[in-house]
């Protein structure tokens, strides 16, 4: 039975990382057109991407708008958190369900909604625009990762420290932070990764100031045949199996394991 | 006469009508090692949480060397607490968690790591300084979260129900590192349990708490021998009770079981009472026949079951269809069998008596 298993669980891997395997040769391409498997190898795309400011222009907003956004949202959502699993109040419920409320609305309809309320306001075309509302669309994920976390947080930990002469605001930052980073990380990393990927709402709202990578691999994808396209891809995988990597070595030390 | 060092006066606590702690009073010798016996929602560990200022009393006061303690928050009052749960901090080594309360008091390094090492000597554990807490065992933590509570020389150290979470034979181990410990720090502790084995082991006296109050408190033979409520009789130790009325001298009328002699002298809280819990400690009452039987209570007993627990023997069984229990150290006596009747008696010295309302 562990047998069909493991082979059910190959051929899962493979279909879902085939894409890759097209892509990455793809992007060592010699030839400017999507031919495959590519007639030579060669870093000429490479090359096209890095110096080409039409991408690196949309590159750099990506990750400037994902830390801004990244930034504002853990503002909003780590106090939240604690007044929701801390606190006792009227509309508790309610509450919860309003923050989960950009799960359950399609981007499309969210994108059509910022761009008319960001018009009135002049917001469209503007790298703040697009934070503001990628902070609205990563609040709800960011916010289920903190009260998790904190639903799992062992209180003992702040009268231990209280009784050993660390007054609220001492405990809270020598204890009850230091034991969240983790948590308060991952819900980081998933705003992150939320705003760097999404591609609906900045369609509609980026205009050309404000274009993020998403925005221009949609627009390439339909308006040229570059397989610079590809070299995007392939640094972004690159970038996450590195993440993977180096998690899977932390884990792995002694020191870390639990 | 020396006022108290730790003095608990007319505590009650309240949580809207819930009434976990009704009326408590009780004093504490410094140095001394008091556990709070009780089962749960006995308020025991309530009134230990009000020592350490996490709860507000409702009514009463708390005093420490003669002054008020409830004005101070936790972080004010120089009391140690170790948890149930150990709760040493994770992110931090063993050494930075024991520095932890000397660091909020701003001890200069150097003493700091002077007192660590002195603490970590104390309680055993020199050489884990650089360790965390996830690669320690069960015992290790708790000995850690001790010498975090007696590093900066508390007034009181806390103690709730440390010891829950070991199995059996390191916990027996622990309550004797513990009195060790008690022994040499000097320090005065308070100790929260439900384990009556545990509080008559380390205990200097002990306070039996049930439903919000306080049943009893004195040295562990003082509360062995000498309860002075069924609760405690029947709380701490094995224990037989029976119903007796209309005493004449020495002599009382037990329901079920007939005459018996009792010791002539009145139980304190007796007054002209007429009723009364009698209790016997079945460890007290042996089988008997008709030789060595003078001057002994004898009944006859139907025996229904017989527990062998290697060292000694519990026999289960009846009189008159009340039950009663014996305890029987050593060797399995002849004639004992399950389903026999036998003789079984114990001193009058042994009846002890407790007045009822």
């Amino acid at each position: 039975m562990q047998r069909i298993f493991l082979a059910l669980a190959v051929i899962v891997a493979i279909f879902l990382t085939l894409p890759l395997l097209i892509i990455v040769p793809m992007s060592f391409s010699t030839v400017k057109t999507f031919q495959f498997p590519p007639p030579g190898y060669g870093l000429q795309f490479y090359r096209n991407f890095f110096s080409d400011p039409t991408w690196l222009e949309p590159t750099a907003n990506s990750v400037v708008i994902a830390v801004i956004m990244a930034v504002l949202t853990m503002a909003l959502v780590v106090p939240a958190s604690f007044a929701y699993v801390r606190q006792r109040f009227l509309g508790r419920g309610l509450i919860n369900l309003l923050i989960m409320a950009p799960l359950i609305v399609p981007s499309v309809v969210s994108a059509l909604g910022y761009y008319g309320a960001f018009g009135l306001v002049r917001l469209n075309g503007t790298v703040l625009g697009v934070a503001l509302a990628h902070t609205a669309l990563a609040i709800p994920v960011a916010f289920l990762v903190m009260t998790a976390t904190l639903k799992g947080f062992d209180r003992n930990l702040e009268r231990a420290a209280m009784i050993s002469g660390a007054t609220p605001l001492r405990t809270f930052f020598h204890v009850t932070m230091p034991v969240l980073a983790p948590g308060i990380a991952t819900a980081a990393l998933f705003a992150f990764l939320a705003s760097f990927n999404e591609a609906v709402v900045a369609l509609f709202i980026a205009g050309r100031n404000a274009s993020t990578l998403p925005k221009k691999m949609f627009e390439s994808i339909r308006l040229e045949t570059d397989p610079v396209i590809s070299v995007v891809s392939t640094i972004l995988v690159a970038i996450l199996v590195c993440f993977m990597l180096g998690s899977l070595l932390r884990r792995g030390n002694p020191r870390n394991a639990s | 006469m020396n006022q108290p060092y730790l003095s608990i006066r007319n505590v009650a606590k309240f949580y809207g009508s819930v009434r976990a702690v009704e009326e408590v009073s009780l004093d504490i010798e410094k140095g001394e090692f008091v556990s709070f016996l009780g089962p749960s929602g006995s308020g025991k560990t309530t009134t230990l949480t009000m020592i350490a200022g996490f709860e507000q009393p409702s009514r009463g006061q708390i005093l420490l060397n003669g002054k008020d303690l409830t004005v101070l928050h936790p972080w004010q009052r120089n009391i140690g607490m170790v948890f149930q749960n150990y709760a040493l901090f994770p992110h931090m080594s063993v050494a930075r968690n024991i520095g932890f309360p000397l660091r909020m008091r701003k001890v200069s390094r150097a003493e700091i790591d002077r007192r660590v090492s002195a603490v970590l000597a104390l309680v055993g554990l020199g050489a884990l300084a650089e360790r965390h807490p996830r690669e320690l065992s069960g015992g290790q933590q708790q000995r850690v979260a001790m010498a975090r509570g007696l590093v900066f020389d508390p007034d009181v150290l806390l103690l709730d129900e440390p010891l829950g979470a070991l199995d059996k034979n390191l916990r027996e181990q622990m309550q004797v590192e513990l009195k060790r410990i008690h022994h040499d720090s000097g320090t005065t502790m308070v100790y929260v349990t439900h384990d009556q084995t545990e509080a008559m082991t380390m205990s200097d006296r002990i306070a039996v708490f049930s439903q919000g109050r306080l049943e009893q408190i004195g040295v562990p033979l003082d509360i062995y021998h000498r309860p002075k409520t069924k609760f405690v009789g029947e709380f701490v130790g094995d224990s037989n009770f029976f119903t007796g009325r209309r005493r004449e001298g020495d002599t009382l009328a037990v329901d079920g079981l007939g005459p018996i002699k009792v010791p002539a002298e009145k139980p304190a809280n007796a007054g002209d009472a007429a009723t009364y819990d009698v209790m016997v400690r079945p460890e007290r009452i042996r089988l008997v026949d008709a030789g060595n039987a003078a001057g002994l209570n004898v009944v006859d007993l139907q025996v229904s079951t017989i527990v062998n627990y290697g060292d000694s023997l519990l026999v289960l069984g009846a009189c008159n269809q009340l039950p009663v229990r014996l305890r029987i150290a050593g060797e399995f006596p002849a004639g004992l069998a399950e389903g026999a009747t036998v003789k079984a008696g114990w001193s009058p010295q042994d009846t002890h008596l407790i007045a009822r309302g």
